[in-house]
């Protein structure tokens, strides 16, 4: 016993004033697409893979966090792509956070700033914002992805259940934000996706290739930026969170960018977008996870002349299970997914209707090596399809091998 | 050599009679079965004295491994040591927010924190703030007899003498006021001394992440 203790005292004490670390997920993966051109390329195809079948480097993501003392942090994380349909580099989240200790009555006051994500995600919470479960992310989750981001500041207090002799937590968080103008645009032109692909923070994403782009809303850029600033206006967003210990959370939140819809610029339009969003994670019997999310909100743009170009509703609702086996893990996710057009602009129709199936299997090489497989299924309707020769109706399938490293 | 074969046969024998250890206490929950891993401690009279019976020298060792503290449940005398470790490939940054002896250390990887000393009697709630499922507890208390019991519900106090004393069963998840069930006993006892806790034991937390995946990054 004493040799245990003296062997454990032996540990080195390299307790350093500034501790950094590095992490970072390497997602290497042939995609074979039955569907339509890419959205990434002004298409109207659900999938981040054009038709046909394509090895990319479908991730490279690098995390850098710096601790600063015991409650100060920074994280920056990049990622990069390159899978022939759209290359890029470049930051992806940077922020400094603040991480109080619990007061001796059991709250915890959090503060972070700078370039993230709101708090919404249940599925892509691991290393530079990939999902463990499937390698595309949900619809939500996509729309998230590529233009749901923002600086901003958030300021969370948790009460910890384990102060108060209870399994429960509860957590409460306040954001405001800027460069988040535009959010909305490409959801309602090009509707939901589902993707694997964050836009950089520096990147623009291509409207869709349709006519009304060169008719009625030609005013528009043809390529949107998601994270402008356009009119000075703080956005908000309010989370409230439960946590009960070794069962499962339930996170439920209202976002609006409060973005004034009177300002464009270089042909970029401030977008008013609000949603409502819910989110479970839960451990079901036989070591089953299940997270279901929902959303459901509204958008709107409004034209030089003083009526909305675009008026949308939109909601998509999804549910995974997955169960792990030792090295296996299988996961299954349906979805659904709307958006609702309420203008009167009839040739910028964005009425959409669909659901999804993801079938996927993880298998563990090694600790942080893994081969991962999955099947996508997308039936949806989409009107605008039409103007460019494609079937309103179209089924999208995809098939993926990966190889996924993270360290 | 028979001889010796024979005295030896009668010497195992002699040591197979079962033992009745004096001074054992044997804590046991309503319906009588046994409770391990509980705190039992003998709080002498006022006039004892204590200093008679040294402190250990060596530090009481809190591991965090696998994301886990181990063990859940430490008892020590006040006055004695305690050292955290972090076994882990990752960082942790243990903290006491309350109680007898406040603290916030945050440990690199492979590392171990200062030894400290705890002079005063009471709990100490370990936590770690990167990790929130991770708990653990130092009971500190101000005598030399003190244990946990085994998986039996059973502890010894072979050392105490003669005397009155208060006998206190603790333990972090019982559902009682101090968490804790206090007797008086008069020792030594030939036969053990059954303790029933009236109060109810909650499960002890599950030290795990609600995710089984191990790349999670702090959203």
């Amino acid at each position: 016993m004493k040799l245990v203790v003296i062997g454990l005292l032996c540990l080195s004490t390299s307790a350093l004033a500034v501790e950094q670390k590095w992490s970072g997920i390497i997602d290497l993966s042939v995609a074979n697409v039955d569907g339509t051109q890419s959205y990434l390329k002004g298409g109207l195809g659900k999938f981040r893979a054009n038709n046909g079948t394509q090895l990319a480097l479908s991730q490279f993501g690098l995390s850098h966090h710096l601790e600063l003392s015991d409650k100060w942090s920074t994280k920056i994380v990049a990622n990069g792509y390159w899978d022939n349909v759209d290359d890029g580099i470049g930051i992806t989240e940077a922020v400094v956070k603040y991480r109080g200790l619990p007061t001796d009555s059991g709250y915890r006051v959090e503060v972070q700033a700078g370039i993230m994500y709101p708090n919404i995600t249940l599925e892509n919470l691991a290393t530079a914002w990939a999902s463990p479960y499937t390698l595309n992310y949900s619809a939500i989750n996509a729309w998230l992805a590529e233009e749901v981001r923002h600086t901003g500041v958030k300021i969370g207090i948790t009460r910890l259940g384990k102060f108060f002799q209870s399994p429960h937590s509860f957590s409460f968080n306040v954001e405001a934000f800027t460069n988040n103008d535009t959010t909305g645009a490409l959801l309602a032109w090009h509707g939901w996706t589902q993707s694997s692909r964050q836009t950089l923070w520096h990147e623009t994403i291509p409207v869709p290739h349709l006519p009304q782009f060169d008719g009625v809303l030609k005013g528009q850029a043809k390529q949107s930026d998601p994270f402008i600033e356009l009119d000075n206006r703080l956005g908000t967003h309010i989370s409230a969170q439960w946590t009960w210990r070794g069962k499962g959370r339930l996170l439920a939140g209202y976002y609006d960018n409060n973005a004034n819809t009177k300002i464009v610029k270089h042909g970029q339009y401030a977008w008013r977008t609000r949603f409502h969003h819910l989110g479970v994670k839960w451990r079901l019997p036989a070591r089953v996870e299940m997270i279901a999310q929902y959303m459901k909100g509204d958008t709107k743009m409004m034209a030089p002349e003083g009526f909305d170009a675009v008026n949308n509703d939109y909601q998509s609702a999804n549910i995974l299970l997955s169960r792990r086996w030792q090295k296996h893990t299988v996961s299954g996710r349906l979805e659904h997914f709307s958006v609702t057009d309420n203008d009167e602009m009839v040739a910028d129709n964005n009425n959409e209707s669909g659901r999804s199936l993801t079938l996927s299997y993880r298998y563990r090489i090694q600790r942080g090596w893994f081969i991962h497989t999955e099947f996508n299924w997308v039936d949806s309707e989409r009107q605008a399809r039409t103007s460019i020769g494609l079937p309103k109706h179209l089924i999208e399938r995809q098939w993926q091998l990966a190889t996924r490293y993270f360290f | 050599m028979n001889y010796c074969k024979w005295l030896s046969v009668c010497l195992m024998l002699c040591f197979w009679v079962p033992i009745s250890w004096a001074n054992q206490v044997i804590v046991v929950d309503n319906n009588s079965k046994p409770l391990a891993n509980m705190v039992v401690y003998l709080k002498p009279s006022p006039s004892f004295d204590i200093s008679a019976y040294p402190l250990p020298e060596t530090p009481h060792i809190v591991r965090q491994k696998d994301k886990q503290f181990d063990p859940y449940i430490v008892v020590m005398r006040a006055g004695s040591k305690v050292a955290i470790t972090n076994e882990d490939s990752i960082s942790h940054h243990v903290y006491s927010a309350a109680g007898v002896k406040r603290f916030s250390i945050r440990m690199p990887k492979q590392s171990k924190s200062d030894v400290l000393t705890i002079d005063k009697a009471g709990e100490i709630a370990l936590g770690c703030n990167v990790h929130d499922w991770m708990s653990s507890y130092v009971k500190v208390v101000d005598t030399p007899f003190y244990g946990l019991t085994d998986e039996n519900g059973k502890v010894n106090f072979d050392d105490a003498p003669t005397g009155e004393y208060q006998l206190v069963v603790w333990h972090p998840q019982m559902q009682a006021e101090a968490q804790q069930q206090i007797s008086k006993i008069t020792l030594p006892k030939n036969d053990p001394l059954s303790i029933k806790i009236i109060s109810d034991i909650l499960p002890i937390p599950e030290q795990k992440a609600l995710d089984e995946f191990e790349f999670w990054e702090s959203y």
